[in-house]
């Protein structure tokens, strides 16, 4: 054996201890106890209601979904009021017959008759007075990502972007908490074919949030602001050079046109954002659901293994004390705060209040050669 | 001249006479023809060479001419054998022998003997007391709990804390045994006639052929001693366990004996007979130790070759031990080299570690290590961008001091700090170290009495900084101090008692934890929970009583009482109603240094030994151990973020009542030694997690820890060779752990109030050691581990809400990891075994994890993108190992 042999393998050697590894596991569960899932928010703002009432479903199952057909569904207020149900088009859907609006002081709290005649019931939500958003910060951040090259080596590649988080309100007695979930309008440039035939596109795009943000004061480590997603996906980086993919655009553009076929995309410059923050303010027990969904979604053992989370719950079987039952019923209160952001040369040159997103024709659109109404 | 009759020790050990010369010295003219008793005189005077000897049997003696100068020991081989009587050289001094000069140096090496007392009081005394102090040849520091013993008389005694004992002889001929863990033995041949002394030294084995010494324990303390639950293991017996990369292990060790479980592999910490990790109280030179490892349990606290002993008490807990529930690990380090200055030193794939010690002028010895890591270059080298940016490195040091004021009193300093770096980029840094300092000083008031009092500190702390998330990265920092004084008296004036009494004051001050934004940027804003202060006092008395010849027995009580004081506030709540924010109505403030919880009660503590036939006992006791700290922790093994908590209005006291029994039998004359025990424990106000329970920076814990009971019960069996070639021990333990958490309100119960499983409760756990000395060169040990996983909750169904899914747990530990087991197997080349060699080595090499076995660590989930590896299932169970392949390592120690 060589001495770069023997090197190779004193080497390999060395690096054995490290390596750890992690295997799919396949246990035996008890998949025997399905149990009710009940999912409501009531909000202040008129509309319809939908209430969700599923069943768990074991972990291994390849679905999530398995709605109950046929179940009586009633929101309840302390004040005597009735409100019906109707089952949705969807398994397991129920929509209010008519749209509601929560009254602020007024408690509130679901009834619902499973087929099998079992009667769950939730506990009472009072509907807060709406709690304002002190502050929403905007900052220019960069995001590494660990690329690699052809040879294996990996590498950081640095993007820019924009992080986001807010300040809710600063309250003396802090027994609420808060879900929060946003939008944003971005407004982009596009320059698409070559010479004097060169386009410049002004297009806009409206995101909204997939996952619903919380903030609880005392599970919150000490921050007074509430870190949200950071919008690099939408930003420099990836809008460049092809942020959204303009292929599939499909709105008309001045009646005819539409990007889709018209050459390739030289490049696309972010403008603006708009970024409308709805703040719900919610009880504090309705506080601790949330939260525990939050960390029970962010938690995986490894080294450390934690204690498991259990999510809590507001939904119980009154009719069997022994079914178990899950899912939460809360009542939110809204408040809203919208900002304009402007960029230039990938970083914020002002941030603006504003009182309202513009009005939108589409979600998605372009404007060939002219600006639209809230470009900036 | 030197009219000292020998009424006490003959040392007649005649190979030594002549194979190391009498004080080479010459002698002139001067000595001619002069009276013995004036040559003695001269001897004394110009040479400081005293000499023994009995008046009538040198009354006609006079020295021969001397022309010219002549060696002293040719000079009284000249005239001495002519009057009937020879010389023998001890520590330098002259000893007359009435007798012929031995002609064969090799026989009467073989059958040497000392004559106590004067010969011609044969048949005087019906009894006799042969008494002295066992030391420690080369630091000369005496030896407590040594054993004496008497075989054919089958009578043994223990020394003390000053190394003096005290043994009941008949008139006569006796070969009397002097044993310590990891010395050799020593054999004295002895004729008695009269009480008399011996003090014996103690070396450490140079060239051990008969390894593994798998106990500290001599063989005959298995069913001689009074006391159970012990397990001992000295330095050579560590050193021939295979470990993780190549490093003798302390800790890593005694976890491979019956009733103490590891936490998981490589993890800190380790569970005594269904006890928590917090359950342990860990001494170093009895100063209380709160981190036992660097690198997350990779590697032990401390350079094991440090270390003379380690001791773990698993029931039967001398009652000068309180605080802490389930066991008492005593680790005792060397006491520096007396005669030379030595250099150990050992260099490993990750880590090297460094020792000196020697003496500093006649009564000062030091003993100093040093223990590094260089561990990024293998980090360095993995392809995998946040690991080449991570960082993970440790170091400790230590310095003892030992110094012998007198021959009644020594006074030992010892100082250690260590400090672990844990960075993984991007996502958090660790720090945490120890900074630990201790005094003691040993007075000996006579024979029988000697006292010994401590001050030590204690101090601990973990800095977290969490950058996870931008714009609210934050430090975390944990802390906690404890300092103590101890007095404690031993005394065996009383015949066939030893009694120990004996004081602590101990003073804790706890920082739960301390946030601080990271940098400027941060939004975090600080957050820091309410320090604790407490005092902790004890009183305890305790008497080793000798019954009956087969019957002994050791009774203590100890005294405790804690109390928490100011400044505090404590939350008050609506009576009768469960602790959370709901029925939180108010605040009571106390003042600096006023009592806000206050706790006391007894320890009794008694074992009993009952010696039969056949070098067999059997042994049973019972102890009562109270807690007043506790580690908030919520994950199954320690991790820089637990945090220590007094206990307070709320968080009761541990308490513990253990039952045990058991039978020991040795075999074989000692060849094997077996032991089988059983023991039940109950245990109040254990506390348990509420689901999801925040345990960080936490200021309302009551709220989130809920109490309990837990039950504990177990067999050990321990079978042992100590002898031979082939050595080893096999150890199986059958123990449960449970825990029933049945709180008043709903929120106050876990799985229902039922008895549930503790997350340490791990029915089998077999272990086999072996080690086989080839040659004295060579020698291959192996060890095999296996054990019942431990338990876990799992994931059964998911529902899904909003755009997320949730996850609904089993009912708490219904699950199991898989089974544990794991071979291990080591390979030791000595260096040259020539006592003249100065550089002395020894390479090890040694695999871990021999076949692969991808031992489960934990359990965990990860969102996956659904496709056919993971069935389309959106969430995804793995069991993650942490070590799944053979781990291969070599060490080379060196010494000199």
């Amino acid at each position: 054996m060589n001495k770069k042999k023997i090197n190779r393998l004193i080497l390999l050697l060395l690096l054995l201890p490290i390596w750890s590894c992690q295997t799919y596991y396949e246990p035996t569960l008890d998949k025997t106890k399905q149990a009710l899932v009940v999912e409501g928010i009531l909000t202040d703002i008129e509309s319809y209601l939908i209430i969700k009432v599923r069943r768990t479903v074991p972990y291994d199952s390849t679905s999530i979904f398995d709605g109950v057909e046929g179940a009586e569904v009633i929101l309840n207020s302390i004040s005597g009021e009735t409100f019906r149900f109707i089952e949705d088009t969807i398994f397991g859907y129920y929509q209010s017959v008519e749209p509601i609006k929560a009254q602020i002081g007024k408690s509130y709290f679901l009834h619902i008759i499973t087929p099998e005649g079992d009667e769950y019931q939730s506990e009472v939500e009072e509907m807060l007075v709406p709690k304002t958003i002190n502050d929403i910060k905007a900052v220019d951040t960069s995001i590494a990502q660990t690329l690699y090259t052809e040879s294996g080596e990996p590498f950081l590649a640095y993007s820019k972007g924009i992080s986001f988080s807010a300040q809710p309100a600063t309250l003396s007695t802090q027994d609420v908490g808060f879900i929060y979930g946003w939008s944003t309008l971005v407004n982009f440039a596009v320059n698409i074919g070559t010479g004097i035939i060169a386009d410049n596109y002004y297009c806009w795009e409206l995101f909204n949030s997939k996952n619903t943000l919380v903030y609880s004061y005392d599970q919150n480590i000490g921050s007074t602001f509430v870190p949200f997603e950071n919008l690099h996906f939408l930003s420099y980086y990836f809008l460049s050079p092809l942020p959204l993919d303009t292929t599939l655009l499909t709105i008309p553009l001045n009646q005819e046109d539409t990007i889709k076929g018209l050459g390739p995309v030289n490049h696309t410059v972010t403008s603006s954002f708009y970024y409308i923050l709805k703040q719900y303010t919610i009880t504090k027990a309705a506080s601790s659901f949330w939260s525990g969904m939050k960390r029970q979604s962010e938690a995986t053992g490894k080294l450390f293994d934690p204690v498991e989370e259990e999510v809590p719950t507001n939904i119980y079987c009154i009719s069997d004390p022994n079914k178990k039952a899950y899912g939460y019923f809360n009542t939110a209160a809204c408040s809203q705060k919208i900002i304009l952001i402007k960029l230039k040369a990938d970083a914020i040159v002002e941030i603006q209040n504003v009182e309202s997103l513009p009005s939108l024709m589409a979600n998605e659109g372009c404007f060939r050669n002219e600006f639209t109404e809230f470009w900036y | 001249m030197r009219k000292i009759v020998l009424l006490f020790l003959f040392y007649l050990f005649v190979s030594e006479l002549y194979a190391q010369d009498l004080p080479a010295i010459e002698i002139d003219q001067s000595y001619s023809n002069i009276a013995f008793d004036k040559m003695a005189k001269l001897l004394t005077d110009q040479h400081q060479i005293y000499v023994f000897y009995k008046t009538e049997w040198v009354k006609d003696v006079k020295t021969p001419t001397i022309e010219r100068p002549v060696l002293l020991k040719n000079f009284l081989n000249q005239f001495l054998p002519s009057a009937g009587l020879h010389a023998l050289e001890f520590q330098g001094n002259i000893i007359i022998i009435p007798g012929a000069t031995p002609s064969n140096e090799t026989e009467l090496a073989r059958s040497s003997v000392f004559v106590i007392g004067n010969p011609l009081d044969n048949g005087k005394y019906k009894k006799t007391i042969l008494s002295g102090k066992v030391l420690e040849g080369k630091s000369k520091a005496p030896i407590p709990g040594a054993q004496i013993y008497c075989e054919e008389l089958s009578k043994a005694v223990s020394s003390n804390a000053d190394g003096n004992y005290q043994l009941e002889l008949p008139q006569g001929k006796h070969q009397i045994r002097f044993s310590f863990i990891g010395l050799d033995d020593e054999l004295r041949d002895i004729i008695i006639y009269d009480n008399g002394s011996i003090d014996v030294e103690l070396y450490e084995e140079t060239i051990s052929l008969n390894q593994i010494d798998v106990t500290a324990e001599r063989p005959e303390d298995n069913y001689r001693s009074t006391s159970m639950g012990i397990s001992k293991l000295d330095i050579q017996s560590i050193k021939k366990l295979s470990v993780l990369m190549g490093e003798a292990d302390v800790i890593k060790s005694m976890i491979m004996l019956p009733g103490v479980q590891s936490t998981g592999e490589n993890a800190s910490g380790f569970n005594v007979r269904g006890g928590n990790i917090d359950q342990n109280l860990i001494l170093i030179q009895e100063a209380p130790v709160f981190n036992t490892s660097h690198l997350f349990g990779i590697f032990s606290m401390l350079d094991a070759n440090l270390v003379k002993n380690v001791t773990l008490y698993k029931s039967g807990m001398p009652s000068r031990y309180g605080g802490r529930l389930s066991s008492v690990m005593n680790i005792e380090l060397k006491k520096g080299q007396q005669d030379k200055m030595k250099v150990n030193g050992g260099i490993g794939l990750i880590n090297s570690r460094l020792s000196v010690e020697g003496p500093i002028g006649k009564k000062l010895t030091f003993l100093t290590g040093f223990r590094s890591t260089y561990s990024d270059w293998m980090l360095k080298m993995i392809k995998n961008y946040d690991l080449q940016n991570s960082s993970a490195s440790f170091y400790d040091f230590n310095a003892k001091l030992d110094y012998s004021i007198n021959p009644k009193n020594r006074l030992s300093v010892f100082s250690y700090g260590s400090n672990d770096d844990f960075y993984y980029h991007g996502n958090a840094q660790y720090g945490y170290g120890s900074l630990i300092g201790s005094a003691q000083w040993n007075h000996i008031f006579n024979q029988d009495n000697s006292g010994n009092l401590t001050i030590n500190t204690s101090y601990y702390s973990a800095d977290i900084v969490d950058f996870s998330e931008a714009n609210t990265e934050y430090n975390l920092n944990t802390t906690i101090r404890q300092n103590q004084l101890s007095y404690y008296f031993s005394s065996g004036m009383i015949a066939r008692h030893k009694i120990n009494a004996g004081l602590s004051a101990m003073q804790y001050l706890i920082e739960p934890g301390k946030s601080s934004p990271y940098n400027e940027q941060s939004a975090a804003i600080p957050l820091d929970i309410d320090n604790e202060q407490a005092l902790e006092f004890g009183l305890y008395a305790e008497d080793e009583f000798d019954l009956l010849p087969q019957l002994a027995l050791i009774t203590g009580i100890r005294y405790s009482n804690f109390m928490l004081t100011g400044p505090d506030t404590v939350n008050l709540y609506i009576d009768n109603s469960p602790l959370n924010t709901r029925t939180l109505k108010g605040t009571q403030d106390y003042d600096t240094g006023e009592i806000s919880s206050f706790y006391q009660g007894l320890e009794p503590r008694i074992s009993l030994r009952y010696e039969l036939q056949n070098s067999s006992s059997v042994k049973a006791s019972y102890n009562r151990t109270r807690q007043y700290i506790r580690q908030i922790s919520n994950t199954a093994s320690i991790t820089p973020a637990d945090y220590w908590k007094a206990s307070d209005q709320y968080i009761k006291p541990l308490i513990a009542d253990q039952i045990a029994l058991g039978y020991f039998r040795n075999f074989k004359n000692n060849k094997f030694e077996t032991s089988l025990e059983i023991y039940y424990k109950r245990i109040q106000n254990v506390v348990d997690y509420k689901n999801g329970a925040q345990l960080i920076l936490n200021p309302d814990l009551e709220q989130v820890l809920i109490s309990g009971q837990g039950r504990a019960y177990g067999l050990e069996l321990l079978i042992k060779k100590s002898t031979g070639t082939l050595t080893g021990w096999l150890a199986y333990t059958y123990s449960r752990s449970f825990r029933k958490i049945d709180g008043q309100f709903d929120e106050g119960k876990i799985n229902n109030g039922n008895w549930y499983r503790s997350n340490y409760d791990k029915p089998h756990d077999f272990t086999l050691a072996l080690n086989y000395q080839i040659s004295r060169r060579f020698s291959l040990s192996t060890n095999f581990t296996y054990s019942t996983g431990r338990p876990v909750t799992l994931p059964e169904q998911k529902y899904p809400y909003g755009n997320s899914e949730i996850i609904i747990y089993s009912d708490r530990n219904k699950y199991r990891l898989p089974d544990y087991h794991r071979l291990d197997l080591s390979f030791t080349y000595e260096g040259s075994l020539r006592k003249e060699q100065k550089w002395r080595s020894s390479w090890t090499f040694s695999i871990y994890n021999l076949y692969a076995h991808k031992n489960t660590f934990s359990i965990f989930y990860e969102k996956q993108k659904p496709s056919p590896v993971n069935h389309y299932n959106s969430y995804a169970l793995f069991q993650f190992s942490i070590i799944g392949v053979p781990v291969p390592s070599f060490t080379y120690n060196f010494w000199f």
